[in-house]
């Protein structure tokens, strides 16, 4: 979303013009909505709305409209190819590993479903395959522990335990991260697979001025926020396959602070944060591009 | 005495139960982890086969001689693109 209402490619002017004419009516800012639009893109109906009875009635509208369309406008011409010259998603790592990532607030202990959030966000962690193998000692013994290194510590603290469960949060820089250890223990070694345990903790705090440089996310103004973290998980790597067949990870965060959009303007101050990863599927909606993949700590990421 | 041994025994025991709530554990992994997991309802939008480029999207509308449906938003649900 960020990319087609912010960048000057042939795909996202398409989507500007028609969003311009949709529910805001008015020419830059968000473009966050729900739309309706023929294959040239033209507008048909559209709507912001978390309310599904709205929704409902701004597809039925836009499908009125299509229907109203003369035939020549249903159509594209041969000439409209708008092309997208840069897409995070063509840095996916095809030979690496994709974390689905899942997080939704905790309220209780023990956790009740009653009292379930019904905000929860997902995202996706990327590992191209030179870091995927960091996942694993170089001569693996049963029994064996091993520290993960920073630059995986990085890609998880500063990026992925973070607080953006209810809106858009703010990643943290690596002089941010306070405490950072995830030890890898070789737990078994059998039929050409390997099982570790993971365990670790984190603390990030982030106070004072904005140290990630001039980006996308730069804040309007200094904003206090921290997480301390404690993860467990298990993973089966395939010697064979070179590739792990299981993995995943909770974690239990304890956040404090608020960041410009991550919707805590009604939360209390602290809560506490739960976190699951776990492999992702190759398909369409699980190749979507990490949050923060504009500033990640990768340097196989292509930018514009 | 022994009466104010057991009262702070009985404290002691509640405080500690106290500081353990909400902690990582192998005892407690299931716990959290079948918690923060998706629930069906939470992932029930996800039976759309949603495609994820708009371009790629107007060019299937055209060759289908259909209207797109585009669900754009920061963030969630399917990401930052």
């Amino acid at each position: 979303m960020w990319r087609l209402q912010r960048v000057q490619d042939e795909d996202a002017f398409v989507f500007q013009e028609m969003a311009d004419k949709g529910h805001y009516r008015r020419i830059g800012g968000t473009r966050q909505g729900i739309y309706v639009c023929s294959p040239s893109g033209m507008l048909l109906s559209s709507i912001n709305s978390l309310n599904p009875d709205d929704v409902l009635k701004m597809i039925e509208n836009g499908l009125v409209n299509w229907n109203a369309l003369p035939l020549s406008d249903r159509k594209i011409s041969s000439d409209f190819e708008p092309k997208a010259r840069h897409r995070w998603e063509n840095s996916y790592p095809e030979n690496g590993m994709v974390l689905n990532l899942s997080k939704i607030d905790l309220f209780s202990d023990p956790p009740l479903q009653s009292e379930r959030s019904d905000r929860w966000n997902r995202d996706f962690v990327w590992f191209n395959n030179d870091e995927v193998s960091q996942w694993i000692p170089e001569n693996p013994q049963e029994g064996y522990v091993y520290s993960l290194p920073d630059i995986l510590l990085d890609r998880l603290f500063c990026f992925h335990l973070v607080d953006n469960t209810r809106g858009q949060t703010l990643p943290f820089a690596p002089q941010e991260i306070k405490e950072s250890h995830i030890e890898i223990e070789v737990t078994d070694i059998s039929n050409n697979s390997i099982q570790i345990k993971i365990s670790g903790n984190s603390k990030a705090v982030s106070r004072g001025p904005w140290l990630l440089g001039e980006n996308d996310w730069t804040p309007n103004y200094e904003l206090d926020h921290g997480i301390s973290t404690n993860l467990l998980g298990y993973a089966t790597y395939d010697l064979n396959l070179e590739k792990f067949t299981a993995f995943e990870i909770v974690s239990i965060g304890s956040r404090n602070g608020k960041t410009q959009n991550n919707g805590r303007q009604n939360s209390p101050d602290s809560g506490y944060i739960g976190f699951y990863f776990t492999l992702a599927k190759d398909i369409p909606s699980e190749r979507i591009a990490p949050a923060f993949v504009d500033v990640y700590n990768a340097d196989w990421i292509v930018q514009p | 005495m022994i009466k104010l041994i057991f009262a702070f025994l009985i404290i002691a025991s509640c405080y500690n139960e106290k500081e353990q709530s909400f902690t990582l554990t192998e005892k407690t992994y299931k716990k959290w982890r079948d918690y923060i997991v998706p629930t069906e309802q939470d992932l029930a939008w996800t039976r759309i086969p949603w495609r994820t480029s708009f371009q790629e999207g107007l060019i299937e509308a055209g060759e289908k001689q259909k209207p797109m449906l585009l669900w754009a938003m920061n963030g969630h649900p399917l990401g930052c693109t």
